[in-house]
């Protein structure tokens, strides 16, 4: 497969034709020491752009090269290079440099053939490829990015060009998103909320052309619906930008690759990141919008301009936000709201951004405004204690003592169906689009048609009371005081698998899916995968009944105990993160977490309202 | 089944799967716009020896389904790189520098990533000095920028 000509294996060729050198090939030795100095020195003077005294403007000729190679380390002789590096090249067409002899043609300026050096790693320091500053942005950024975060603090602390990949919002961004719980907690945020623009600090470093900043929103935007940039960019202009932007940095085939790797990283700044020399406030120019080649009206245009100033979020600040609330989740840090009004222990609770709603032993439901603490309403219709509720846009699902559910209006506040089949108290309610699930102190599982109330089904195999529902897709996952967990086919209503391990009977459960978490009278939480029906792991802290839980998927569980406290555990490590005590000077009935809360219910006719975001940015979640 | 012929800069041709050579969305477009003919592909911008490494990816994952990668996918996934590949990007860091270059330059998405990553996994655990030393990079912040990143740093400890 080897061409006529000279072979890469040749040793001891003085003139090797082939600009990279193999891996135990040989380079001339550099010829004299001082142009070694003196292109250390060109390496300190990178990456301001500041001219090396050996940037080549031309092609070089081969006299120089031998001497030259010594030094193709230092990426300041290849800057003309690394910029053309940012596509790749098709055949230059400036002529190609002189050669030996041997008339092999050497490509000066392609990219590839700049880091030559002999491969041996033992060499000292200083002869390194800096290759962060040397490689595209694009890719730089890709390496960054799976070097995630802890380490692109160290990254930003090695040199000034490193530190550029530090400041880069579009980098951040990424590294936010990788962070897979702060993803799962986004998901449970409900859409329905506006978020707040992230305030930013003073100094941070963002300067970006508003056009710019109109693709990283669009980009952004599209894929990840609220990010505390409450904007409703037009997406179809700005792709169209964003789409010239793309088309105007590259020529011929390179082009695709080019945007594709625009496209396939997303989100990424079409501009160098700022230096750290300029830190300035951010004060884009409205008005510097390319390109009118939208067929976007002028409204929108007008609209667009206005939102021009308001750059997409400083991700870096957000992550850092993050970070904080995640450290005050593991200290502890809150500000503790208590509620009162019920006139009796207070058995439910389900919150969102806007409201909070009890139910209670007095045989109401109370509805709480979540900002200002207040009750807004309060809903008669049972005749007997409000055990569980659960609430979705459209309707409220509440079970009763009274052996009843009801579904009520949220509009009129009344009652709109009342299903009665049960003949012991309602313990626990699931609904989704088409059916409610009760389950009920007379062992049985019922399933009801969740617009007309027909009753469409009974599963009886419990042994005793069922303590709790969860609905996930098809799947009915139940707990019983038999001290079992069962698993149900919603449409069918067989019984598809049966979890046993624990000792005593359950009070609780949680169902996403994939895992289960179970809380028992035997004080132990257990985790363990749907599928398989194994025990993944076993949460021990608790000195008393464990009456209720919270778990969404990731790694955050939230339990109320009858031993007055509630926990917050890691469950894949199965470690106790936060033990909240103190609080409720009674059995705790019901618990709900979200990103930045955690409100619980107790005997002791309190509910109360923990807030780890005080003093936090975080206005994205809830 | 025909071959495709590939020649690197240095003149050294190589004869791969069109499978593997379609996985260079370069050598794809130049086989869609030319046509397949009997001459080499010309590939002045890799030197042969970086060729055969790229060639030897190419040929070993010809068969691998190309996912429609989201792109919130480009997460940490130490644990999905196969051993195969691991044993690939086992080189030290001119090998893997000429690599990435020669797998950008080709259009070898999947190399691209690999080599990144690799690269990344290097410098994830590494303290600042051992980057300087291995890399040969000096540290050129004046004082006041040096405590302002250290500022900085503070809030994402």
């Amino acid at each position: 497969m080897k061409s006529g000509s000279q072979s890469d294996t040749d040793s001891g060729a003085g003139e090797r034709q082939t600009p990279c050198a193999e891996p135990g090939g040989t380079l001339p030795v550099p010829p004299a020491p001082s142009i070694t100095s003196s292109m250390r020195e060109g390496l300190s003077i990178y990456p301001g752009g500041a001219a090396s005294p050996y940037t080549p403007t031309s092609p070089l000729s081969l006299s120089q090269t031998s001497s030259m190679r010594s030094f193709m380390k230092v990426p300041t002789g290849q800057q003309s290079a690394a910029a053309s590096c940012r596509l790749p090249l098709p055949p230059p067409s400036q002529p190609s440099s002189p050669l030996s002899a041997r008339g092999s043609v050497k490509r000066r300026d392609s990219f590839v053939s700049s880091p030559c050096r002999p491969a041996d790693t033992g060499r000292p320091a200083g002869e390194g490829l800096d290759f962060l500053t040397y490689l595209p942005y694009e890719i730089a950024m890709v390496i960054v990015i799976h070097a995630d975060f802890p380490a692109i603090t160290t990254i930003a602390k090695v040199s000034r060009s490193w530190n550029r990949f530090s400041r880069d919002n579009a980098v951040w961004r990424r590294l936010f998103l990788q962070q897979r719980e702060w993803r799962t907690q986004r998901a449970m945020a409900t859409a329905a909320s506006h978020s707040t623009r992230p305030r930013r600090p003073p100094g941070s470093a963002l300067s970006i052309s508003p056009a710019l900043s109109a693709f990283d929103a669009a980009t952004s935007g599209a894929s990840t619906p609220r990010v505390g940039d409450g904007e409703l960019h037009d997406g179809a202009h700005l792709a169209t930008v964003a789409a010239a932007a793309a088309a105007s940095r590259g020529d011929g085939a390179a082009a695709s690759l080019t945007s594709r790797i625009l496209s396939a990283y997303a989100g990424s700044s079409l501009r160098p990141a700022i230096s750290l020399q300029h830190m300035v406030a951010p004060s884009p120019t409205p008005g510097a919008m390319p390109g009118p080649g939208s067929s976007s009206s002028h409204q929108q245009h007008q609209q667009l301009l206005q939102r021009m100033p308001r750059a997409p979020p400083d991700w870096r600040y957000l992550f850092q936000q993050r970070l904080e609330l995640d450290r005050h989740w593991r200290s502890g840090t809150a500000d503790v709201h208590i509620l009162t009004g019920h006139a009796d222990s207070v058995y439910c609770v389900q919150y969102d951004h806007d409201k909070i709603v009890t139910g209670s032993r007095d045989r109401t439901i109370k509805i709480w405004d979540s900002g200002t603490l207040e009750c807004l309403r309060t809903m008669t219709g049972h005749e007997a204690s409000v055990l569980c509720l659960k609430y979705d846009d459209t309707v409220l699902v509440t079970g009763s003592s009274d052996a009843t559910v009801i579904v009520w209006d949220w509009e009129t506040g009344a009652p709109r169906l009342r299903l009665a089949s049960h003949s012991a108290g309602v313990l626990d309610v699931a609904f989704n689009d088409e059916h409610i699930v009760s389950c009920s102190k007379d062992c049985t599982i019922k399933v009801w048609h969740r617009a007309t109330g027909r009753l469409l089904r009974t599963m009886a195999g419990h042994r005793g009371p069922v303590n709790a529902v969860q609905l996930h897709g098809n799947q009915i996952v139940s707990a019983s005081g038999d001290s079992l967990i069962k698993m149900w086919d919603l449409r069918t209503g067989e019984l598809l698998r049966t979890f046993s391990g624990h000792t005593r009977g359950l009070a609780c459960v949680q169902f996403d899916g994939k895992t289960i978490v179970s809380g028992s009278s035997d004080q132990l939480i257990k985790v363990w995968d749907a599928k398989t029906g194994r025990c993944k792991q076993t949460l021990r802290g608790h000195k008393d009944l464990v009456r209720t839980l919270h778990f969404a998927g990731g790694t955050r569980a939230v339990s109320g105990s009858y031993d007055q406290t509630i926990k917050v555990w890691d469950i894949t490590t199965g470690e106790c993160t936060l033990d909240l005590k103190d609080m409720h000077t009674s059995w705790v009935f019901d618990v709900q977490f979200s990103a930045s809360r955690i409100v619980s219910t107790s005997q002791d006719q309190k509910i109360i309202l923990w807030d780890f975001a005080g003093g936090l940015d975080v206005g994205d979640i809830n | 089944m025909t071959v495709v012929r590939l020649q690197a800069a240095d003149g050294r041709l190589f004869a791969v799967d069109p499978a593997a050579a379609r996985m260079s969305t370069l050598v794809q477009n130049l086989i869609d716009d030319v046509g397949p003919g009997s001459a080499p592909i010309p590939l002045p911008g890799v030197p042969g020896p970086t060729l055969a490494r790229v060639l030897e990816y190419c040929t070993h994952h010809r068969d691998d389904v190309r996912l429609q990668k989201d792109v919130e996918d480009l997460q940490r996934d130490d644990g999905l790189v196969e051993p195969w590949d691991r044993r690939f990007m086992d080189v030290d860091d001119d090998a893997m520098l000429r690599l990435l270059c020669a797998a950008d330059y080709l259009g070898v998405e999947p190399l691209v990533d690999l080599c990144c990553l690799s690269i990344a996994r290097i410098i994830r655990h590494l303290p600042v000095d051992a980057i300087r030393q291995r890399y040969g990079i000096v540290d050129d912040f004046t004082d006041a920028e040096r405590s302002l990143i250290a500022a900085e740093a503070q809030h994402l400890a």
